[in-house]
């Protein structure tokens, strides 16, 4: 169809102890949706971080238009037509809409701001991407949500003539609704002439926006293919080289004769309203529902680390008031929670520190002085259990992949003995290969009979893994599916957006 | 991988080296323009010299390791001082009562800022500052403007008592077994390891069960008793409680911490580092006086010598990612 806009050849990238691009090539034709994919680390990121001006390539040619190109600078590419869209979006909170769309071409009339201009340019972009109804050019940025905040993004895009635009990861801090809002919007640029790349992990949505895919593996380029000739399961075959397949549970290992968490009336703030339900030993227990519906605020609420309105919770069969997460730990609880870098880890810490963290005084003498040794031992041993990938338990935790780390705040749990292990988005950020190995130790958890609440927003994994599975609207417990077998994906997204009216079926 | 530790282990060891190719240079270049310098008499009066602020920075670098600061050592420092006089010579006390109520007084001044800082969540640097002026004010209450005199030998046998022969000063002696204590503590007690657990993210430890607030309160409590103690040496070498000393050292203890390695934001450095780090400005302090070049000289070298080691440190830590 049509020719080229950008042709990379032979891109090589280096940090310091890392070859990130490999003498890698990648075409992008004018007018598609093009995917990039692979595992992290595979070198996505750094190849439109390059292409957008963000990084300087080692070697290599970047044709763009027909002409070889050199540029220095996000601006000097975005003046030319080329934008990234980062994955973190950081945009000045403090400052209007306006401000920030016009942030480095402010209109000027005799010497001072133009703020009038100013605002009709900003209402200007906001029609041509149809956003003028959610906020005005006056808006403070800090107030708007996320997806807003990245429509401010690609509004300053698309303020210059934009004939290139890369999203990184674009739906990561994105609701349903806003990133079906996204892709609508990346339809409208297709049409207008811009070509996009679209780098993601979630194939779902690479199937649903994208025309062609290219896999990047370890920093070298693997295939291209137009979409419609790939299965998801072949393009994972590519991204990791082998068949990793759905993941699918063995057994149920729930003991229904022991509930070992009852959950009563749990009331917060009207995010977490009248909610019940109980966990057995050994269940894997999925919660499902969009961002905001609950599900994490209840897991807070048992932690300790909210304090509750109302409500009862009882743990073996007994009723305890749990004030912090202190208490939590010492009642056998443990949390990993789904921002693993702000709140799951110590970063600069070590990987054995942090592993140790929640049990550092079951190691320790009478008076408080740390066994180093049987520390050691200790985490050497949950190190090895979990395969946890350091070249020494010395390394910074921060130093790890996200796999890795997720790992590493597991196996502090079972230092602490947790019987009850809460996961909320366990595999979120975690490549494809790593994720399998979760779900394997999540069900090797469970035949040891620890009980799990899983909450994850990818179905596919709730539904492999979960014995039994919630389902959150709006603060609520809509649904609950005791037979998970023949569930497909649309049932339960089914109840998480519409409300359970009772015999009403899809 | 493999790769990426030898290049981790390289940021580590360039950045212990810098501070020690510091002390080398330091220690070559003044003995080549001094036959003083690397004399007994003088390494025991930068000992002695150094003692003062070290023991402060000793309570700051555990403030720093979680991620705080506390800018009220100095006048806390001045305050435990004229305490001490006041319980002392004013109201004519027992020697070691005195010190024990005045320790007491700076172990409390500790725990008001560990209160406001996590109780009522108010930032450290706010606080800290606040209760600085504050102590500034009360010390020129309580001491009526005047320094405290006091000839009495108690008073003076901290900062005063040598050991006969060599003539090492006691004061630096502490001073030194201070560091061995606390650079244990950090190593091999539970608490010490929570400091570290803290300042490398609050909101993981918090989830780990650890009370970070009893950490915080604990470590301000230990900075204030320490920021005292070290008044009270201070008052005792000058057998006389100042008012008006102390007041850099809430900059110049930050300024030990930072250049001995202690990252600001929290969870890594070590005691050794602010050992070391107090240790090269003291002695880069002590050779420029020798030089005959005064005080203004001595702090532009200061400032000098903090930016060039914190560059290193940026250098050493890009080399490690």
């Amino acid at each position: 169809m049509a020719e080229n806009i950008v042709t990379c050849q032979k891109i090589r990238k280096s940090f310091p102890g890392v070859l990130a691009l490999d003498d890698v090539d990648f075409e992008l034709k004018k007018g598609e949706v093009h995917a990039l994919c692979g595992e992290n680390g595979a070198g996505k990121s750094t190849l439109i971080k390059i292409l957008t001006g963000l990084y300087g390539k080692d070697s290599g040619r970047i044709i763009y238009e027909g002409n070889e190109i050199n540029f220095k600078s996000v601006q000097e590419c975005r003046n030319n037509g080329i934008s990234l869209i980062p994955q973190e979006i950081h945009l000045a909170q403090d400052l209007t809409v306006a401000e920030n769309v016009m942030m480095t071409q402010y209109p000027v009339k005799h010497g001072k701001v133009d703020w009038n201009a100013m605002r009709e340019k900003t209402l200007e972009l906001q029609k041509r991407i149809g956003c003028e109804n959610h906020f005005t050019p006056d808006t403070r940025v800090g107030d708007l949500s996320m997806g807003h905040q990245q429509l401010i993004e690609i509004m300053k895009a698309i303020s210059t003539e934009l004939k290139v635009i890369a999203f990184d990861e674009p739906t990561s801090s994105l609701s349903d609704d806003e990133t079906e809002r996204l892709f609508h919007l990346i339809k409208e640029l297709k049409e207008q002439g811009i070509s996009i790349i679209y780098v993601s992990h979630r194939l779902g949505e690479i199937f649903k926006v994208c025309d062609r895919v290219t896999v990047f593996k370890d920093g070298k380029y693997v295939d291209t293919k137009v979409i419609n000739d790939v299965s998801a399961k072949s393009l994972v075959a590519l991204m990791v080289g082998r068949e990793t397949g759905g993941y699918l549970k063995e057994k149920n290992y729930t003991d229904i004769s022991r509930k070992v968490l009852e959950v009563e009336g749990l009331c917060w703030d009207k995010k977490v309203k009248n909610v019940s339900f109980f966990l057995n030993k050994g269940e894997i227990l999925g919660m499902f529902g969009i961002v905001g519906a609950g599900r994490t605020e209840t897991a807070r609420l048992i932690f300790g680390l909210e304090k509750k309105e109302r409500g009862r919770i009882k743990i073996n069969g007994e009723t305890v008031e749990i004030r912090n997460p202190r208490q939590a730990v010492k009642r056998k609880l443990g949390f990993v929670t789904e921002d693993r870098r702000g709140e799951g880890l110590s970063t600069v810490s070590s990987v054995q520190w942090n592993i140790t963290m929640p049990y550092l005084k079951k190691l320790s003498s009478s008076l408080q002085t740390i066994h180093h040794k049987q520390e050691c031992d200790n985490a050497q041993k949950l190190s090895a259990k979990l395969r946890i990938k350091a070249a020494s338990l010395d390394d910074s935790a921060g130093s790890l992949s996200g796999g890795n780390q997720q790992k590493i705040v597991i196996a502090k749990w079972l230092g602490a003995e947790s019987e009850i292990l809460i996961f909320d988005e366990p595999t979120r950020g975690i490549d494809v290969g790593a994720k399998a190995e979760i779900y394997r130790l999540m069900e090797q958890l469970a035949s040891e009979g620890k009980s799990i609440i899983m909450i994850s927003s990818e179905l596919p994994e709730l539904l492999s893994l979960s014995d039994r599975i919630l389902v959150y609207r709006d603060g609520e417990i809509n649904k609950e599916f005791t037979e998970v077998g023949d569930l497909t994906e649309e049932q339960v997204l089914h109840y998480a957006i519409m409300k359970d009216e009772g015999g009403d079926k899809l | 991988m493999k790769k990426e530790r030898s290049l981790k282990i390289n940021g580590d060891m360039l950045n212990k080296y810098i501070l020690v190719a510091l002390l080398i240079i330091e220690l070559v270049v003044f003995s080549m323009l001094s036959d003083y310098f690397l004399t007994m008499k003088n390494i025991f009066a930068i000992g002695l010299n150094i003692s003062v602020l070290g023991i402060v920075s000793i309570g700051q670098t555990l403030c720093i390791l979680t991620s705080d600061f506390d800018l009220s050592v100095g006048n806390a420092a001045a305050f435990t001082g004229i305490m001490l006089g006041v319980f002392f010579e004013k109201m004519g006390m027992n020697y070691v009562l005195a010190f024990i109520l005045a320790i007491g007084v700076a172990a409390l001044v500790g725990l008001v800022n560990g209160l406001l800082i996590t109780k009522l969540n108010i930032n450290a640097f706010i606080t800290t500052m606040a209760t600085n002026f504050m102590l500034g004010g009360l010390v020129l209450l309580v001491s009526g403007g005047q320094a405290i005199l006091s000839s009495k030998p108690a008073f003076g046998a901290i900062g005063r008592t040598t050991f006969t022969g060599l003539k090492i000063p006691l004061a630096m002696v502490i001073f030194i077994v201070l560091y061995l204590i606390f650079s244990w503590f950090l190593k091999n007690t539970v608490l010490g390891r929570y400091i570290y657990c803290v300042g490398g993210n609050a909101e993981s430890a918090k989830i780990a069960g650890i009370n970070i607030h009893k950490v915080k309160i604990i470590t301000y409590v230990l900075s204030g008793a320490l920021a005292g103690f070290a008044g009270i040496v201070l008052a005792s070498r000058m057998n006389a409680a100042q008012i008006s000393v102390g007041s850099t050292y809430g900059m110049e203890s930050i300024a030990g911490t930072v250049l001995g390695g202690t990252v600001l934001s929290g969870g890594k450095g070590k005691m050794l580092g602010t050992f070391m780090g107090v240790l090269v400005t003291g002695i880069l302090s002590n050779g420029l006086t020798m030089l005959g070049l005064n005080q203004a000289w001595r702090d532009i070298a200061t400032g000098l010598l903090l930016v060039f080691a914190i560059i290193m440190q940026n250098v050493t830590g890009k080399i490690k990612r």
